[in-house]
């Protein structure tokens, strides 16, 4: 119990200590300033925002999350596999590569109306621009995993006979584990963000609307508090998807090597 | 009475690095079946660089080395059971020590039932079969390096091949472990090659030691060792042998000069 409390203190206390203090602050300055409640709602607008659309909101967390996860996973498993083939080969690496950084640097606003375009209105765009953003991480930490192998180590393969096949499955995919995890914590935090972006251009036609629709509603009918309550829940979301894959890779890491937590 | 079968030759063995360093100049030796034999020699001598030709890791660049009268990798694939044991214990982290010593079985397609049966043998050999379900961190790296003997001789190698197994190793570790691997030889006699800069190690342990130069890389001299076998740790203590290991240095120290 004591160890618990001490964490608490130590990792809990100080950001909950921040967000009550900025709360303080910013309902103290649109109090004295007499900021307008379209412009800047007071926080307690925003918790009485949230609360009374609890339902809603909680609904299309849950759809977004789908999205989010849904997206990730198809990252996870392209963004492997990818890997494992340019392991294979250094001159697939060389080709394919440059089209994969495409991924990354071209801004998602941009090609996702054509993913809207290609895919239509509703969950499956969604997912689709969740991917997008959210499979290079994947693809560099799992290409780092499976290629930087300790050169002893391909030897001692090499020296047994082993197959490349089997060097991949024995040797390459699990000394990658670690790199994997680190690849798979940025690309689930991203995947929240290309839901909601997704969600934007084509949550309209989702049979339940998801977060990034309710923001883009609530801020074109000017509802400024309600547009925060679900600001506050996407980030909520994010938070819960990006922890529960850090817990589950601390966890597989220390099984890994069967150890205390590795961080 | 026959001598035993050549299992390494190496006939005026070069190894040139991008067009300027001579790794190796000219080397030519003979190892036979049953041989221990250490290349001894100061650091940039190429004798890692000559077990990694035997091993079929690297070629020559000159002349012509075979195992068992083959190019070494073609000898590798075909009919030569060979084991290289690193200077770092090279484990698989996310496995146990048992894991660990499955590799080369598993890598082979050895049957389940054999492969349990050599992996208590192996482990029991080297002393760990206490510590079969234990991951290399949480063993100690006298411990870690048992573990990748046991891994090396758990596919019954005809060829052993030792690239400074103890050189990350405090001395009396060190000196324990000397001690094991001479023991072990001492039943199985496998043909091993042992790369080592510590002359002590390499008169307690071997049949014949190849003393090597550097700048480019030369065999110096190729001496017999004298000491009766079996070997007891003692023999470390007598005299004959520090003037055997002295008269080794002299010539590692002529050489280098």
């Amino acid at each position: 119990m004591s160890r618990f409390l001490r964490w608490f203190a130590r990792f809990v206390l100080p950001p909950l200590a921040l967000f009550v203090l900025v709360l303080i602050v910013w309902h103290s300055t649109v109090a004295a300033f007499g900021i307008k409640r379209y412009l800047v709602p007071k926080p307690g607008d925003v918790i009485a925002a949230g609360w009374s659309n609890r339902a809603t909101l909680l609904a299309a967390a849950m759809m977004t999350g789908k999205a989010a996860v849904a997206g990730f996973a198809c990252s996870f498993v392209a963004g492997l596999l990818t890997a494992c083939v340019f392991s294979q080969s250094r001159t697939i690496q060389r080709s394919v590569y440059p089209y994969a950084i495409f991924l990354q640097t071209v801004p998602i606003v941009a090609v996702a109306p054509l993913i809207v375009n290609w895919f239509g209105y509703g969950l499956l765009s969604v997912v689709v621009v969740a991917f997008v953003i959210s499979v290079f991480p994947i693809i560099t930490n799992a290409t780092t995993g499976l290629t930087a192998i300790d050169r002893n180590l391909l030897e001692l393969f090499e020296l047994a006979g082993a197959s490349r096949w089997q060097t991949l499955w024995k040797l390459r995919l699990p000394a990658s584990v670690p790199h994997l995890a680190t690849g798979a914590k940025i690309s689930s935090g991203l995947s929240v963000v290309g839901a909601i972006v997704g969600e934007m251009f084509a949550g309209s036609g989702m049979d339940q609307p998801g977060l990034g629709y309710l923001i883009t509603q609530s801020s074109g009918f000017l509802k400024t508090d309600y547009l925060f309550a679900a600001v506050w829940t996407s980030a909520v979301l994010g938070i819960v998807i990006f922890g529960a894959v850090s817990i589950f890779s601390a966890w597989i890491i220390s099984r890994w090597y069967g150890d205390a937590i590795a961080s | 009475m026959s001598s035993p079968p050549v299992v390494v030759e190496a006939d005026a063995v070069g190894v040139t690095f991008a067009g300027e360093v001579r790794a190796l100049d000219s080397v030519s030796f003979t190892i036979r079946e049953g041989e221990f034999v250490s290349l001894v020699g100061p650091s940039g001598c190429g004798k890692s660089t000559l077990l990694r030709l035997i091993a079929g890791l690297a070629s020559p660049t000159a002349g012509t080395l075979n195992v068992t009268g083959l190019p070494p990798r073609l000898a590798r694939r075909r009919n030569t059971q060979l084991s290289f044991v690193f200077q770092d214990a090279t484990l698989l982290p996310w496995r146990t020590a048992a894991d660990n010593v499955r590799l080369p079985l598993e890598l082979a397609g050895v049957a389940t039932a054999e492969q349990e049966r050599r992996i208590r043998e192996n482990l029991q050999m080297v002393g760990l079969a206490e510590a079969a379900g234990r991951r290399p961190r949480e063993l100690s790296g006298g411990m870690r390096m048992r573990v990748s003997l046991a891994r090396a001789l758990v596919t019954h190698p005809a060829l052993l091949l030792l690239d400074e197994p103890f050189g990350a190793l405090d001395d009396i570790t060190r000196q324990t472990l000397n001690e094991e691997l001479l023991a072990l030889w001492q039943q199985h006699r496998w043909t091993a090659t042992f790369v080592t800069h510590n002359i002590t190690e390499a008169a307690f342990l071997s049949t014949r030691i190849i003393v090597m130069g550097a700048r480019p890389g030369r065999i110096i001299a190729d001496v017999t060792v004298p000491f009766a076998w079996p070997r007891r740790p003692e023999l470390r203590a007598e005299a004959e042998f520090a003037r055997f290991t002295g008269e080794v240095s002299e010539l590692l120290r002529k050489g280098h000069a």
